[in-house]
């Protein structure tokens, strides 16, 4: 008993060692949770609904803004859309101003949403579902350390005659935050 | 003339010794090199404990490479070898490469683990108080300065990609290699300036 809890102890302790300078880190980055939300249930043909990638961060953790500052970098998605479905950019809120001694950096804590209008071809047929897939890639950071961070998401609306709203309230917010943050100036900021 | 020219040089010498001296006594008051300007001497100590001065390089070239092994743009040009390649090339060629841990928790014994790891076999500079680090106003891991006879001719990022993986290597162009090219070749360097991109330098 005695014998074997040593043994375990010991090898925790090299395979601590060992991870502390693997170069992988890329799988598993679990200080900021994105999801993927449609704006809408329901589509219709030819009009744009927005989707949202929703972080959610741990305490002390950051992700960047498009304009991460001198240091970092910003979330970036590729987009998987049914065929003659088109992405805008993505829209950031504004972000916090953190100032350490290796410069400014333009950064969200705690939770932050970023939206991308998705524009659907001219004609979907009544009753399909479409399935829009994000390929997200980020870098967190706390005080210590910053990790890359990728995630696969997923999700999927259906063609109707009449729209139907998904998470309005948060979606309103979020629109909210995105177009105060259009007049952002990082060099009014410092 | 011949005395304007040396009124000149002594005019230039005085101010590179007041813009030394300035930035030394102040570390709060960063970014004191500048490209086309001298690099400021420093020396510290290497992962093994060996003492290395930059201007006791003289009229080599010298590449600083600001490094934390724990970043993942650090990885990235580890992992499949490349920055060692690339620093291997150029000392074949007379280049000293130096790498600058300016992290306020890495210490000699955590690099000379690291270089062991990581096949590193040029010296890892210990710089845990960060004063080198300001003095050359370095922000994030890497950042990269290229020295031709005691004056900066480079500064800013290894290359023109802006990601953590490997692979987006071999797609970029590579800044520092550009500008050794140019200096070896005795030509001016034609991009002497880029923002750096990587993790933030992690300043104690």
């Amino acid at each position: 008993m005695h014998f074997t809890r040593t043994k375990l102890a010991a090898t925790a302790a090299v395979s601590l060692l060992t991870a502390r300078f693997i170069f992988a880190g890329a799988e598993a980055a679990p200080h900021a949770r994105p999801q993927l939300l449609a704006s809408q249930t329901a589509i219709v043909a030819g009009k744009p609904f927005v989707v949202a990638i929703d972080f959610e961060l741990d305490p002390s953790w950051h992700v960047y803004w498009k304009d991460p500052g001198d240091s970092g970098m910003p979330p970036s998605v590729m987009w998987t859309l049914p065929p003659g479905f088109t992405a805008g950019e993505l829209r950031f809120p504004a972000p916090k101003v953190l100032k350490t001694s290796a410069g400014v950096n333009y950064v969200y804590a705690d939770r932050v949403a970023l939206l991308a209008t998705i524009t659907p071809p001219a004609e979907l047929k009544t009753g399909d579902t479409y399935n829009v897939k994000a390929d997200v890639k980020w870098l967190e950071c706390d005080v210590n350390v910053c990790l890359p961070g990728k995630q696969s998401l997923g999700t999927s609306v259906v063609a109707a005659d009449q729209a139907s709203p998904n998470e309005p309230e948060k979606f309103a917010q979020w629109e909210a935050a995105v177009k105060a943050g259009e007049g952002f100036d990082p060099k009014k900021s410092e | 003339m011949k005395v304007r020219s040396t009124i000149a040089f002594a005019v230039a010498l005085t101010a590179a010794v007041l813009v030394g001296y300035g930035v030394a006594g102040d570390k709060h008051d960063h970014g004191s090199a500048a490209v086309g300007s001298v690099a400021p001497d420093f020396e510290l100590k290497d992962q093994n404990g060996n003492p290395v001065k930059l201007s006791s390089y003289g009229n080599n070239v010298v590449v600083l490479e600001w490094f934390n092994n724990e970043c993942p743009f650090v990885k990235k040009q580890y992992k499949n070898g490349d920055m060692n390649k690339l620093a291997t090339k150029y000392k074949d060629q007379g280049v000293i490469w130096l790498a600058v841990d300016s992290t306020g928790t890495h210490n000699a014994d955590h690099n000379k683990q690291v270089a062991g790891e990581w096949s590193i076999d040029r010296p890892i500079l210990n710089d845990p108080a960060g004063e080198v680090g300001h003095l050359y106003d370095a922000k994030t891991t890497p950042h990269m300065y290229v020295i031709n006879k005691g004056t900066l001719v480079y500064k800013g990022a290894i290359d023109s990609i802006v990601s953590t993986d490997s692979e987006d290597i071999a797609k970029a162009e590579n800044y520092v290699a550009k500008a050794l090219d140019e200096v070896l070749a005795g030509k001016p360097v034609s991009t002497p300036e880029t923002k750096s991109y990587g993790c933030s330098v992690k300043y104690k």
